[in-house]
């Protein structure tokens, strides 16, 4: 087990692909660590040079403060577990655990004493003497793991080590894996694209996208505290909605503006983040702090952000639906519990409260304002609302 | 229960019009026509095998030996055959091997490093589109001076040149089947090159080298040309061994079709395997699921 520190890290794929750019990442000893980000983000070049399949082009990696980058992946004592095709598809699921003992020319009672160990930790005894084509999906990445455990490795990465498998067996090993590896206390590394995977497994993550890091922090930090309107849209169980607000001007007790040419109302307390020599904003708000009214129904009576626009689709999600209203060319997502059916192309108005909205320069996409309502605030809301 | 309650269940296709009929016919006419074709020559090599000498031009011809006779394949097996056999053995055999050996690490950079639709593959394998014709004049003027004419090792060499482009392309192709994180975590595993090409990557292109060394083999033990013009009377392989037959006098058709059924035996059983191996290395073997 070690801190693993990352240093500057970049990788040139020939002289026009930047595909790490100038990546700083310090990982304690222990800690469950998520990569995310959308495909060609560089998230997996990072994870290869950690490694030891790719070499860095600058900058330095750092086990327990010791520079490895240009150690093999053996001397680094890393273990890796594959998206696809992770094992050896002419071995026993023994022969494959045993693999990496067997290169390190351990005892034959060793690896029989380590396989057995991971075997009973992974709950695959049973599987043992089947080859990969004899087993389902999760069965093959719980051997693949097995594989990666059975060395004691110093840092464990894992790519996608889910992504394929179906819904509820992806949730069953969500919560395995995050088991497993708070008990071993192996420090690991996930990639993946899927925010929910990188939210409910790690401490805390990096969301990196074309190369460069956008944010790192715990899930709590990144959802109520993201520093960017992509970081905002990526992370979340649903995509914050990002839209434009324009021709703003300021009404005294209230700030006019325009979506798309429909006329739309800002609260007051904007003002002061406004550009307002530009007298455009980049609105931000999850779908759970965004409400749909009827024409019929009263306005909260709270500050807050209202326009009018059609219902463009609803989705029923169970115990919510998923509102989709078009205002003009924009489209605003609303989750509500509202238990209503809206008719398509309905005419409806939007109302997000003050406090669930976010300011976004509208240049630089850097945040301006955060909503002061957190993710827990939002489901407190939701559940009085219900009641 | 009665007929006529049972007739309207018969299928339908007892009923066949006369058109269907005729066209099916037509069909198997001409399949049969095509098999005899194909198959005649082998037959009648086969007969003219175990017929003893004198029955060979009886008239009007047997179709089968009135005396069944060995006599051809011991006759045959001493005048040349015996030797033409051994001499096939060492010349593709070790051919073969060579070009397994020299073009595993070259497909395996093929694969790995080039495109699949790069200049290089397509270049290596227009290699074996020349005409034999082409490149044996020139061997047979470097074996000269290089006093390679008429021994093993030149003809070996001249066969490994003709087939190691078609082995490169072939086992290139089937490398890049092979998903590279089998690779990936043979070296995250900590296992070393050699560690990684035997247990890994061997095994997983076993099917494929399969592939490569029955054909390999096939080529080189049909072929004739080279083996006319590089060779002399100290290496004599089972193709020239046969025309020789016909250089000196009349020649012994019992003991010549004697020979060309054993020749064909090696044939037979690797065409067979190379079925096997050749859907197994289209299918599941490798996908590991």
């Amino acid at each position: 087990m070690a801190s693993v520190t990352l240093d500057h890290l970049n990788k040139w794929f020939g002289p026009s692909v930047h595909a790490v750019q100038d990546v700083n990442i310090h990982i304690e000893d222990g800690e469950f660590f998520g990569l995310l980000g959308p495909s060609g983000s560089g998230k997996t070049s990072v994870l290869r040079m950690l490694v030891g399949l790719e070499r860095p082009t600058e900058g330095s990696i750092l086990f327990d403060g010791v520079p490895v980058h240009n150690k093999t992946p053996q001397e680094r004592n890393v273990a890796m577990v594959f998206e696809q095709n992770a094992l050896y598809p002419h071995m026993t699921a023994r022969q494959n655990i045993s693999y990496p003992l067997r290169v390190r020319r351990a005892s034959s009672e060793t690896i029989a004493r380590k396989v057995a160990e991971v075997a009973t930790l992974l709950n695959i005894g049973a599987l043992l003497d089947r080859r990969a084509s004899q087993m389902s999906g999760g069965q093959q990445q719980r051997v693949a793991i097995a594989r990666a455990l059975v060395r004691d490795p110093n840092l464990l990465c894992l790519d996608e080590p889910i992504a394929h498998l179906d819904t509820l067996l992806r949730a069953r090993l969500r919560g395995e894996l995050k088991r497993l590896q708070r008990a071993l206390g192996t420090t690991s590394v996930i990639v993946t694209h899927d925010p929910i995977e990188a939210m409910t497994m790690t401490d805390r993550l990096a969301v990196m996208r074309d190369g460069r890091l956008q944010q790192v922090g715990s899930a709590d930090e990144i959802h109520n505290r993201p520093v960017n309107a992509f970081v905002a849209q990526f992370f979340g169980l649903h995509s914050m909605n990002v839209f434009t607000v324009d021709s703003c001007v300021d009404q005294g007790d209230h700030i006019a503006g325009r979506v798309g040419g429909q006329p739309a109302r800002l609260p007051r307390t904007l003002e002061r983040f406004l550009n307002i020599g530009r007298r455009t904003a980049s609105i931000g708000a999850r779908p759970s702090g965004v409400m749909v009214l009827r024409a019929a129904d009263t306005a909260p009576a709270v500050e807050g952000f209202t326009a009018t626009g059609q219902v463009y689709v609803t989705e029923q999600l169970g115990d919510a639906q998923l509102v989709t209203v078009q205002i003009a060319d924009q489209s605003i997502q609303t989750l509500t519990p509202d238990p209503r059916a809206f008719e398509i192309d309905e005419p409806v108005r939007v109302f997000i409260p003050d406090d669930a909205l976010f300011l976004f320069d509208d240049k630089t996409q850097q945040t301006r304002r955060f909503a002061s309502r957190t993710a827990g605030d939002e489901l407190a809301a939701i559940r009085s609302e219900v009641a | 229960m009665s007929a006529a309650t049972r007739a309207p269940r018969l299928p339908p296709r007892a009923k066949l019009r006369t058109e269907e009929l005729v066209g099916s016919a037509v069909r198997h006419a001409i399949l049969i026509v095509l098999v005899i074709l194909c198959l005649a020559p082998i037959v009648w090599l086969l007969i003219t095998a175990f017929k003893p000498y004198g029955e060979l031009f009886s008239s009007p011809p047997t179709l089968f030996p009135i005396h069944p006779t060995l006599v051809n394949f011991a006759g045959g097996w001493s005048v040349g055959g015996g030797r033409g056999i051994r001499d096939s053995l060492i010349v593709a055999t070790s051919s073969t091997v060579l070009c397994l050996i020299l073009g595993f690490p070259a497909a395996y950079a093929l694969a790995r490093r080039f495109s699949a639709h790069g200049q290089l593959s397509f270049t290596i394998l227009s290699l074996r589109m020349l005409p034999p014709i082409v490149p044996v004049i020139g061997f047979y003027l470097m074996f000269q001076k290089l006093h390679l004419y008429d021994t093993y090792i030149g003809l070996i060499i001249a066969y490994t040149f003709m087939n190691l482009p078609l082995v490169i392309w072939l086992l290139a192709e089937f490398i890049r089947q092979i998903p590279r994180s089998y690779e990936d975590a043979a070296r995250i595993d900590g296992a070393p090159w050699f560690w990684m090409f035997r247990d890994i990557l061997l095994p997983l292109s076993a099917p494929g080298i399969m592939t490569a060394a029955i054909l390999s083999m096939m080529f080189a033990w049909n072929e004739f040309l080279f083996s006319l013009v590089l060779t002399g009377d100290n290496v004599i392989t089972l193709p020239k061994a046969l025309a020789d037959f016909f250089l000196f006098q009349e020649p012994n058709w019992g003991q010549l079709g004697a020979i060309g059924i054993v020749a064909m035996g090696p044939l037979l059983v690797l065409s067979y395997l190379m079925q096997r191996y050749l859907i197994r290395s289209f299918t599941a073997e490798l996908g590991g699921r």
